[in-house]
């Protein structure tokens, strides 16, 4: 289950994989939950710290006893808290330079992705269960620099455009 | 008792104000508890909080009869986990509720599949109350695994990837 914690993935590597996973407080960290839940059995290892928007979505994240940082809620509508947003995410980015960002959104967690993305980190977004009819906006930018992305709904994949559908988180 | 629900992230008055006023006319009997969020309007029928956080909100809904909600998905999601009637009501983007059309294409989506009911006219709440008695919601089949485990081989390549790296530059 945790193969970076024996010896054959210290052989091959010099540090694990250091993964964050977040989500936007709401219906976004629902979804990440459900999905936190499946990953044990499916992942090498679990993230190393999560990112939500606000101090509300900590509690949800609390289970998995690893630090929670906090960048703030926008949308598209109040561009100036997602400049704040934007600040924070770049901090919160700079001290944990993540190799993978694992999120379902939204904006805040889009601005993240970028921030992690100048520091080398790969992205995968899986849109939100609630995009039924096309891609979310934040889903549409991150795209352009996501390493995997995913959607809830079969009629929103391209599997040409590099957008996979699996499954849904519920 | 009806829970009704507007999510933590949004004022919703106009939804609160209409099941507030329904029941201060008579026109719903049942007891409504109300969570509010950051709106305006403060109900005068019918007790309320602003935010609950998830284990008290976990618990409202496993105790309800039924749910009043706006059509998020956090919200959808724990209703259907506990087998609850609900009715769903979009936030809509001409009245400045929500930033997309993203709610009432859920509600309209979850609502085709047969998994809650969609109020469109709040002044018929009281009529689709009275039909969410005998509704049964379809439960929602989902595929968590699938995308865990899509995205735990995406971890696994990284990290191989990597080590090859480190071989190489060794």
């Amino acid at each position: 289950m945790t193969e970076d914690e024996g010896t054959m993935g210290e052989h091959r590597s010099s540090r694990p994989l250091r993964i964050v996973a977040g989500a936007s407080t709401g219906g976004h960290v629902n979804e990440l939950l459900i999905l936190m839940r499946h990953a044990p059995a499916f992942w090498p290892k679990m993230p190393d710290a999560y990112v939500t928007s606000l101090p509300l979505g900590k509690a949800g994240f609390a289970e998995f006893d690893k630090p929670i940082h906090v960048i703030g809620a926008a949308d598209r509508n109040t561009p100036l808290r997602a400049l704040l947003v934007l600040f924070r995410a770049l901090y919160v980015a700079w001290r944990l330079r993540p190799d993978v960002v694992v999120t379902t959104g939204a904006l805040p967690l889009a601005l993240f992705c970028a921030c992690a993305r100048l520091f080398g980190a790969r992205i995968v977004w899986i849109d939100s269960v609630a995009q039924i009819s096309g891609l979310s906006a934040s889903g549409r930018w991150v795209r352009s620099f996501a390493d995997l992305f995913l959607v809830q709904w079969r009629d929103n994949q391209d599997r040409n455009g590099g957008v996979e559908y699996v499954g849904e988180l519920f | 008792m009806i829970f009704l629900t507007v999510g933590s992230a949004y004022p919703f008055d106009r939804l609160i104000r209409a099941v507030d006023e329904h029941v201060a006319s008579g026109m719903i009997s049942e007891p409504v508890f109300a969570q509010i969020g950051s709106g305006s309007y403060q109900p005068k029928a019918i007790p309320f909080e602003r935010y609950v956080d998830k284990d008290r909100f976990d618990h409202l809904v496993a105790t309800a009869d039924s749910i009043i909600a706006h059509a998020g998905i956090g919200t959808i999601a724990t209703a259907l986990e506990h087998g609850k009637p609900m009715i769903v009501v979009p936030r809509l983007p001409e009245y400045g509720e929500i930033v997309s059309d993203h709610q009432r294409h859920t509600a309209r989506r979850y609502a085709e599949l047969g998994h809650v009911m969609e109020a469109t006219d709040l002044s018929a709440l009281p009529e689709l109350l009275a039909r969410l008695a005998t509704f049964r919601p379809l439960p929602r089949k989902a595929n968590v695994d699938g995308i865990a485990a899509r995205i735990g081989d995406f971890l696994r390549m990284l990290r191989s990837a990597r080590s090859e790296l480190d071989q190489d530059s060794a």
